[in-house]
């Protein structure tokens, strides 16, 4: 009798929850953007603004609006009739100056509202759920390709070996796989570095052909595989010598490109400026 | 008493004791200086202030048997002679006593001395120099209910106007405001007599076989220098020298007797207890048949601040031709000037007003071939005008805000403006008030929405009233966030020499693959 009471309690206990999670289901789907993030870069004039918003249907329940407000005055305002995504982005040039109050919030078309703001400050401003992400995402990219340029220099001197040996009809002395490894492991970083860089510039301008940084990644990324391709065993039959000279020039020339990026970028993040 | 350093319950008590008696004793210590402290100035009584009595106001104004003295005072003060004046303040059964004392000329802006401690502890002056006091160290040691002061007072250099002191006196009971008795007195010293100032505006006014006279006194002066009576002085042009034709009371004098058009000169001067006064200026004047004084000159204030003047025609045009009329205007009868003339109706609007808020006196007379005749004269109080709309009005759109700016309007109505009004137009409509009563030249509009054009206009606002609004200005705070889309991108923003040097090393690295491929093709071949 004992367990059949204590069953019982625990239907009861789990009809009641059912039936508040069926009268309660409707108040607790209406709900603020769980996340706003803003990243404002100064130098470019460009907010971009990530909202998150993760509903079942997102024709009914939507960010109905989003407005920017700066020193409090409406600067702009974005009205929605459906969500596209959980996570969706908003970009926008925005004319504001150092000193600058900005606020941004983010309505939902049920209820809730969900607001962020910050004071504009020179260089990369951030804000929200996610601030400081981009910021450490800078500081990987550039970390990341400076390893990247490390290693192909680090592969150079194995490499040189071979195109010694073969000038002087000697017999090569250096472990080929090591210099190879050393060399995808550039290639692969440089690859890695470089979906940090989109990601950078997808938070900040958007505008990922509009500087000479990221053209600059885009060849080094291209050479690099040229590069690996010219010491591919497809192009045995057309000498050794010539597909290690190849190599090394295009080895070289990658590097160089690679150096020059992130002189580029170094420049464009304002530590060499 | 103690119990592991932890106190007792009776060492919590004494504790409490000790704090409950410091902070009596701080209460008391407040008190005293509380009671002890300098009163404000300015309790003395004169016009335009309070007395004591306002705070200390259990009893009535010189209540009771005490009273407040000042002695020393001379009936007419020397300028800049020092004297010595005694004040006491008489109030039996009180602990403490104390005084102030002032002095008012009777006109206005005129200067009053300065007053000199002969008790430097037990008088103080106040800051202003106006004010001279007990102090707080001054307020004990009365004898029998009296406590006296010596002071100094030095007169004024220039000795024009009379001088009223006003004094008050209290007697207090202790602490508080409660119980306090409150005296005050006023007495006034004469400036030292002379003689009359020179008589102003005399004025000569032809008439058929007379000249009526007319002058003025000026509008104060002291006791001393009050004309009893003036002295007329006259001479045929003809026979020379001035001599004394009568000694009359009034301002005005009609001589008859004269030949028409023989020319009479004229002066006045004024006579008191010192003797008579200075000449007036001179003026000549020729009897003849020309037309007596408009009849019932009236004026009124007119639209738009304007003045509008009407009179009837005179009795008699006298003998001559051409009958106008001529109006006078000026701040006092004496300083008259044309502003009106040929005017062959008899009504004038005078819309020449230099400023309001001040009493205009105008003369009419008519005139024909025979000369000037005789004048009327009003005068009126103008009153002030609603100010002109205020100048250099800019609205300046910032981030967020409009700034508005203005200065003051070139015509303040003759009233010091009070506020400005600010005004708002959204997108043509009616002007809508945004804020007002502002008492400075600028205004932060706070309220207004990017994108939209918005116009200002101000008013300026005296006691007449709410003058003209400034010419609207515009404003439109620029939509500073403009949305991004993917084709905003502008082939000028892509880097060139980047995207050819990119270029460049790529067809460098593909053509040298290139022709790795085509030599390996080649020896594949060859080896087949």
């Amino acid at each position: 009798m004992r367990g059949g009471w204590t069953f019982a309690a625990l239907g009861g206990l789990l009809a009641l929850a059912a039936v508040l999670l069926v009268l309660g289901s409707d108040t607790a789907d209406a709900h603020a953007p769980e996340g706003l993030t803003l990243v404002f870069d100064d130098r470019t004039d460009v907010m971009t603004i990530t909202v998150r918003h993760n509903v079942k249907d997102r024709t009914t329940h939507y960010v109905s609006s989003i407005e920017v407000w700066v020193n409090g005055g409406e600067a702009y305002e974005r009205p929605y009739t459906s969500q596209s995504a959980g996570t969706f982005t908003l970009r926008m040039r925005l004319d504001a100056k150092e000193g600058d109050a900005v606020e941004v919030k983010a309505f939902c078309v049920l209820e809730g509202v969900k607001e962020q703001s910050f004071t504009v400050e020179p260089g990369i401003n951030e804000a929200g759920t996610n601030a400081g992400r981009v910021g450490r995402v800078v500081m990987a990219h550039a970390a990341i390709q400076l390893g990247a340029l490390a290693l192909a220099v680090a592969a150079m001197p194995g490499g040189a070996t071979f195109l010694r040996a073969f000038r002087t009809g000697t017999a090569p002395k250096g472990r080929r796989k090591l210099h190879a490894r050393i060399g995808m492991a550039a290639v692969a970083l440089w690859v890695l570095g470089a979906l940090g860089g989109i990601y950078i510039v997808y938070m900040t301008s958007g505008m990922f052909l509009a500087s000479p940084h990221g053209w600059l990644a885009i060849g080094t990324v291209i050479l690099a595989a040229i590069s690996i391709g010219a010491s591919s065993p497809r192009f045995k039959s057309a000498g050794y010598g010539t597909r290690i000279t190849t190599h090394a020039v295009l080895g070289v020339l990658t590097a160089l490109v690679a150096a020059g990026t992130i002189l580029l970028g170094l420049m464009a993040f304002g530590a060499l400026a | 008493m103690r119990s592991n350093g932890i106190p007792t319950l009776g060492a919590r008590r004494l504790a409490a004791l000790t704090l409950l008696m410091l902070v009596l004793a701080l209460l008391a210590l407040a008190m005293l200086v509380g009671a002890y402290m300098n009163h404000p100035p300015g309790r003395t009584g004169a016009p335009g202030e309070g007395t004591c009595q306002n705070c200390h106001g259990t009893y009535m104004l010189n209540y009771g048997e005490g009273c407040v003295m000042v002695m020393g005072i001379p009936e007419t003060y020397e300028p800049s002679c020092t004297y010595t004046l005694n004040v006491s303040v008489y109030s039996p059964d009180m602990e403490r006593w104390c005084f102030e004392l002032t002095i008012r000329p009777v006109v206005p802006g005129h200067p009053i001395g300065s007053f000199t401690l002969c008790d430097s502890r037990g008088t103080c002056i106040s800051e202003d120099q106006k004010y001279i006091m007990s102090s707080r160290y001054g307020c004990m040691n009365a004898v029998n209910g009296t406590r006296c002061w010596e002071i100094k007072w030095t007169a004024p250099s220039r000795a024009e106007s009379d001088l009223t002191f006003y004094g008050v006196g209290m007697g207090e009971d202790g602490g508080g405001t409660d119980g306090d008795c409150v005296y005050t007195c006023s007495m006034t010293t004469l400036a030292p007599p002379r003689v009359p100032d020179r008589p102003a505006g005399l004025l000569a006014e032809a008439g058929a076989g007379c000249v009526k006279l007319t002058w003025w006194m000026p509008e104060w002066c002291p006791e001393g220098w009050t004309y009893s009576s003036y002295r007329i002085y006259w001479s045929d042009v003809s026979s020379g020298g001035l001599r004394m034709l009568t000694e009359v009371n009034g301002t005005s004098y009609e001589h008859m007797g004269l030949a028409n058009g023989h020319p009479y000169r004229y002066q006045v001067a004024g006579l008191n207890r010192m003797g008579e006064g200075q000449l007036s200026e001179m003026v000549t004047c020729a009897p003849a048949d020309v037309p007596m004084a408009p009849r019932a000159l009236e004026a009124e204030v007119g639209t738009g601040g304007s003045v509008r003047l009407y009179w009837q025609d005179p009795t008699a045009w006298g003998a001559g031709s051409g009958r106008l009329y001529t109006v006078l205007r000026g701040e006092h009868p004496w300083e008259m000037a044309v502003v009106a003339q040929e005017l062959s109706s008899p009504s004038w609007v005078d819309t020449t007003l230099p400023v309001h808020n001040m009493t205009y006196h105008y003369m009419v007379r008519a005139r024909t071939t025979a000369g000037d005749g005789q004048v009327a004269m009003v005068y009126l109080d103008v009153p002030p005008m609603a100010p002109a709309s205020p100048v250099s009005v800019e609205a300046t759109a910032m981030s967020g805000r409009v700034e508005v700016t203005w200065q003051p309007p070139a015509d303040d109505g003759g009233d010091v403006v009070c506020h400005y009004n600010l005004y708002r137009t959204v997108s043509g409509g009616a002007p809508q008030l945004l804020a007002e009563r502002l008492s400075v030249m600028c205004y932060n509009d706070t309220s207004c929405l990017y994108g939209t054009a918005y116009s200002y206009s101000v008013t300026a606002a005296n006691m007449a009233g709410e003058g003209a609004m400034s010419t609207p200005v515009e404003a439109q705070m620029a939509l500073p966030a403009t949305e991004l889309q993917p084709v905003d991108l502008d082939l000028g923003d892509v880097p060139l020499p980047a995207v050819g040097a990119v270029a460049a090393v790529i067809i460098i690295g593909a053509v040298m693959v290139g022709r790795l491929a085509l030599r390996s093709r080649a020896n594949s071949r060859d080896d087949e």
